[in-house]
């Protein structure tokens, strides 16, 4: 909802209209007086029992259409440019020709079925090469990789069977195939697809991850259904992982955990789409799901609790753990339940006495709730009129004995729109975009007061990145945080965190001089020392997009944009890792290891998840899943 | 798709480009999936075999890969077992996976590992931005941070946990160095154990091992099955848009009005089952529904059909199920503007379909909203609660569950000014209309003024439209309603006296020409809209 339609309680307005409260102006000031936070703890709502509130899959309805009466808008003529066929993107066709055609050969199931497209010369590498090496092992898993085959020394389609099989793909064999590259040349085209094969035997889980590069030629008459055929087939790359633990590493505990608490049926089984065609605009329902998880020792038991936050008109929730790992849902007694749409939230021990704090970032105010110990959440103060808050994090910027606040805006929230983010603004320009929210430094003041340090710490250069995410780290190892802030159309920002010789701190953006600005879509962002020499790395979520990498290579593509295509190209590259060096610049090696293809990344952190050691990465990916199964 | 513009001042460019924005968005919110159906990734570091080089690719095997629309992802040992576990948030169900890590189970490898907690004294209590560096006696070492917020809208756990690889490693020392940069060594460190380290302690507080925690089962949470059935209150009373229909029998269309009692109009087709069963169930209650003070009337649409309603069939219908209250048919512009509004409303809004109705107050404002069969007692409900509750309860009806809030009900003035941006390009006059009763329901005349300027403006904006199309009686409508609520409008004066001179009434035209430069003696166009008005006359 737009600003000036949300009306902010009445107690939080005394709190604007005592003058102290001035956000988003010049100079920070010391802005709440003691406990004037009081009364912004919220009205619960009026329960009720409404009947008849699950419908069954069983009802039929019927969908009507209403002929359209206005003429066609720009939104309308550009749904149809959508299809790469009115667009002219013709490569897009080969591309999915040659999907199909992958398809064909790596039906798992298709014994038989049907001869397949190969052109009379065919001729392949082998696609499990014959010399393979372990090149890693832990308890319960073991990598091979093997070289890649130079010669197309196979021919003809019992061979390449053979070879299919060999490689894994039999019945019960998962297939994931991503046309990355394709280019057309005279009597054919070219494509690089990346093929992801899976199977379950008995007590061994294998994993094939393997680039194939394939010529195809066109078939004689155009059009014709047999599709394009496949002439020669290179193995690029090749890892095969085998674990032997008999059950995965990770399994879904969730239902055992939390299956028996109130929110779990409504809020957990059932997506964004369904509460978004349910629950309004008007209190800021949206179906993007950009909703936050916390965790912390919310009650001081020692266990961790978890604080999830929740669509606009849906609770967010505080899980208490219990002795034997199952929460039980505190909601309600915490005070904590906002019903406002929430992005995101941390647990934080804001006046140092022992317990976590909660900071809540919904759409209308920005809240610091204290903690009384036992787990009971009481407002302390709030900020309004944040644009567009999502990531925050926190860290004692100047080194004053209290943690402070780093909020990422994402948007910026022009006051005539309905609508926050890029659908309210087109980001401009796509690859280097200047016009989002304005992120804001919270200066911790003790007891729960917040100033906007944002402009005296020089991180106003910061507005208008369309910042997801953000992340503390003292990667000069000078004893200050320094600030990384990941932003979605464009280049990064590494601020470093200068103490001024007359006393004060000057953040500087050496994104660029220290190599990581990271020109891409940038999602989430987070520090630590994966190559264990002592220097902090960074990793950045981003977009993988196969169809941005397809289209961005192709010349009809670039030859248009002879200064930008490439920058474009990289935003859909996928994630980055930036390996810390001692002269304090960052080196990419996300390709040479092997960590970009996240997909379309959101949250992407390091983890040693098998106690070896080694910091291993873990990517939470995928945009919108639909009911139709074609892919935008 | 129109590419970006690289500047935001070259309007047409920008325009075009966000409208390509829209149109994706468009599709995706008719059901297409947008990089969809994804798995998610787990890479294994290859560590001291390969340093520096390739991370193996172990999401399938992991059994990390679920293809959920993944968004927050937190790192944390939940279970105290000694490896890390996730709780990751999704956008489709199930919005949350609490994912167990088996690997100090299973795995002989990843037996060995220390957990930490940094608990600051002067430097901030939770120590963050504090790093610990565990020396090993081999001579590794691995460094950790304390992070409060990394990832997208995540914080994972404050512990620091340290895998120390397979053997039998032996813990030297752990070296924190806090916040502002002290060093201090910490001595007394455990493997399999968690510790607290205090700022100036020097030396480790071992904290019991966790014990006690269940055997969790994994399964499958499957998602509950989608329904395009609802019954939806609304946290505010909506004004119906602009409803006109044929009554049954009667060729020429009339307006809904207001009633005396509250109405539910009911959407159907005579094609429709559903709609059959439902209308029958409403004859066979009518006296209840009656004695509940609720007139319903039913209009079908059938006849926005291509070939129209050719054979009938909600006639038919009625004529059947001998359904006792109001009917008549639905006219294309007003169906418009309902399914306009619902798809406004919502941010995944669902196809358009029958049976819809809408329970309406006395004064034609939208409670509820029933898509599919609405069953009686939901109506009953609310009817007392919705339609004859306090206006603020809306808002708590609206929800599934209770919870808190912090910021209060829209208003009804808020709520049409809501409704008019909706309404801005498909249908001007709805949005004016909308407008106009944000304007008489504001509660302080600031927000009046302000509505009230936004609805001279579109009239404005509409009668010179109007004009510049050769409409003139539309014209002329809206300018004399722009000025009749601003008559000191100098440009609508100077438009209007255009218009009119246009038409050959130079004599009214003069009058607002004149009133123009009253208002603006430099307005320079009524200044030279007059001269060659009086050239026009002596000639």
């Amino acid at each position: 909802m737009h600003p000036r339609l949300k009306n902010v309680s009445i107690s939080v307005i005394f709190l604007i209209g005592i003058g102290v409260w001035i956000l988003l102006k010049v100079a920070p000031r010391d802005t709440a007086s003691d406990d004037k936070g009081e009364g912004i703890q919220g009205r619960q709502s009026a329960p009720h029992e409404r009947p008849d509130q699950t419908n069954g899959v069983d009802v039929r309805m019927t969908p009507i259409e209403i002929p359209a009466s206005a003429p066609a808008t720009a939104t309308d003529l550009h749904e149809r440019k959508l299809d790469p066929r009115a667009d002219g993107w013709d490569g897009e066709l080969l591309g999915e020709a040659a999907l199909n055609q992958l398809r064909r050969i790596l039906a798992s199931d298709a014994e038989g079925g049907g001869a397949w497209p190969l052109s009379a010369g065919f001729a392949c590498t082998p696609l499990r090469p014959n010399q393979r090496a372990e090149v890693f092992r832990t308890g319960t898993m073991a990598i091979h990789r093997g070289e890649v085959p130079q010669e197309m020394s196979l021919r003809g389609e019992a061979t390449l069977r053979a070879q299919v099989k060999a490689v894994g793909v039999l019945p019960g064999t998962r297939v994931k195939i991503k046309i990355v590259r394709v280019a057309p040349h005279t009597n054919g085209f070219s494509t690089r697809a990346l093929i992801e094969l899976f199977r379950v035997d008995d007590r061994r889980r294998t994993q094939v991850s393997a680039w194939w590069d394939c010529e195809w030629l066109q078939a004689e008459n155009d059009g014709s259904e047999s599709g394009p055929l496949l002439h020669r087939l290179a193995l690029a790359s090749y890892e095969e992982t085998v674990a032997t633990s008999g059950r995965a590493m990770f399994e879904d505990v969730t239902h055992a955990v939390i299956g028996d608490n109130a929110g779990y049926r409504d809020q957990v089984l059932r997506g964004m789409n369904h509460w978004a065609a349910r629950l309004t605009k008007i209190d800021d329902l949206h179906f993007f799901g950009h909703h936050g998880l916390a965790i912390g020792d919310a009650n001081g038991d020692g266990m961790e609790d978890l604080y999830l936050c929740d669509g606009g008109g849906l609770p967010n929730r505080l899980y208490l753990q219990n002795a034997d790992g199952t929460v039980r849902d505190a909601s309600a007694e915490s005070g904590a339940d906002w019903l406002e749409e929430s992005k995101s939230a941390l647990f934080l021990d804001l006046d140092n006495d022992g317990d976590q704090d909660l900071v809540v970032a919904t759409v209308a105010l920005l809240l610091f709730m204290e903690n009384d110990g036992r787990g009971k959440f009481r407002v302390r103060s709030g900020i309004p009129d944040l644009p567009d808050p999502h990531s925050m994090s926190a860290a004692d910027y100047d080194n004053d004995g209290d943690v402070d606040l780093f909020v990422c805006n994402y948007g910026a929230k022009p006051a005539d729109a309905g609508r926050s983010g890029f659908e309210a603004t087109a980001p401009i320009p796509f690859h280097d975009a200047n016009n989002g929210g304005r992120n804001v430094l919270l200066k911790n003041n003790g007891k729960f007061r917040f100033i906007d340090a944002t402009r005296e710490a020089g991180l106003e250069t910061t507005a208008g990145r369309w910042s997801f995410a953000a992340a503390w780290e003292d990667f000069d190892d000078d004893g200050d945080q320094d600030l990384y802030v990941s932003n979605d159309f464009g280049r990064n920002n590494l601020f470093r965190n200068d103490q001024l010789p007359g006393g004060g701190i000057r953040f500087r953006d050496v994104a660029g001089e220290l190599g990581v600005e990271d020109m891409a879509s940038g999602m989430s962002v987070a520090w630590a020392d994966y190559n264990r020499d002592g220097k902090m790395d960074l990793y950045v979520g981003n977009m993988f997009s196969a169809a941005g990498n397809r289209i961005t290579f192709r010349r009809r593509f670039t030859g248009n944009r002879p200064n930008t295509a490439e920058q474009i190209q990289r935003m859909a590259r996928g994630n980055t890792l930036f390996q810390g060096s001692s002269d304090g610049r960052f080196h990419d090696v996300s390709e040479t290891a092997a960590v970009t293809m996240g997909r379309w990344a959101w949250s992407s952190l390091f983890a040693d998840l098998n106690n070896d050691g080694w910091q291993d990465l873990v990517v939470a990916n995928g945009y919108l899943t639909n009911e139709r199964t074609d892919d935008l | 798709m129109a590419p970006s513009p690289t500047e935001k001042t070259d309007a047409e460019a920008v325009k075009d480009y966000s409208a390509a924005w829209a149109a994706i968005m468009r599709l995706a919110r008719a059901g297409s999936s947008w990089s969809g159906h994804e798995r998610h990734c787990a890479f294994l570091n290859c560590g001291e075999v390969e340093q520096g080089a390739r991370f193996a690719n172990v999401s399938a095997v992991s059994g990390l890969d679920f293809p959920d629309d993944g968004r927050a992802l937190v790192v944390t040992d939940w279970d105290g077992d000694g490896d890390l576990d996730l709780w990751a948030r999704n956008r489709n169900a199930p919005r949350l996976r609490m994912l167990r890590n088996n690997a100090s189970t299973d795995d002989p490898g990843a037996q060995n590992w220390i957990a930490l907690r940094l608990e600051g004294r002067k430097v901030n209590r939770d120590a963050i931005g504090a790093r610990a560096e565990v020396v090993l006696a081999d001579g590794t070492r691995l460094q950790e941070t304390v992070h409060a917020g990394t990832g997208f809208l995540s914080q994972s756990s404050k512990w620091l946990h340290f895998g120390l690889g397979s053997g039998a490693p032996e813990i030297r020392l752990v070296r924190v160095r806090w916040p502002g940069g002290n060093s201090e060594t910490f001595v007394g460190i455990e493997n399999k154990r968690r510790h607290r380290l205090s700022e100036g302690a020097g030396k480790a507080l071992l904290l019991p091992p966790r014990s006690g925690v269940a055997d969790h089962a994994a399964s499958n949470q499957e998602p509950l099955p989608v329904s395009g059935a609802a019954q939806i209150i609304l946290p505010g009373r909506i004004p119906l848009p602009t409803m006109t229909f044929h009554p049954a029998g009667a060729s020429a269309p009339v307006p809904l009005r207001e009633g005396s009692r509250p109405l539910l109009l009911l959407i159907f087709s005579g094609h429709c089952g559903t709609c059959r069963t439902e209308m029958t169930e409403f004859t066979a209650e009518a006296q209840t529904i009656r004695e509940a003070g609720l007139e319903i009337l039913a209009l079908s649409l059938d006849s926005l059909a291509p070939g129209g309603d050719a054979d009938g069939a909600a006639a038919k219908l009625i004529q059947e199920t001998e359904f006792p209250f109001l009917t008549g048919s639905v006219t294309a512009a007003s169906a418009g503007r309902i399914r306009h509004l619902l798809g406004s409303l919502f941010d995944y809004p669902a196809p358009f379909s029958v049976p819809l109705s809408l329970l309406l107050d006395a004064k034609r404002n939208i409670v509820s909203i029933y898509r599919g069969p609405v069953a009686l007692e939901t109506l009953v409900h609310d009817l007392r609660h919705g339609v004859g509750g306090h206006i603020d309860s809306l808002r708590d009806l609206a929800i599934p569950f209770p919870g808190r809030w912090h910021t209060k009900s829209i208003t009804g003035s808020e709520l049409a000014e809501f409704v008019a941006k909706y309404f801005h390009s498909y249908d001007p006059a709805e949005r004016l209309r909308y407008l106009e009763i944000a304007t008489t329901s504001a509660l302080n005349s600031n927000r009046a003024a302000n509505l009230r300027r936004q609805v001279i403006d579109g009239h404005l904006a509409w009668a010179r439209d109007y004009s510049s199309g050769g409409k003139v009686d539309q014209a002329t409508f809206h300018f004399e309603k722009t000025l009749q609520l601003d008559p000191e409008n100098g440009p609508a004066h100077n438009d209007f006296g255009a218009l009119l001179a246009n038409q050959g009434k130079l004599a009214e035209a003069e009058i607002h020409f004149r009133r123009a430069l009253v208002i603006d003696p430099d307005n320079a166009l009524a200044k030279r809209n007059l001269k060659l008005l009086t050239q026009l006359r002596n000639k």
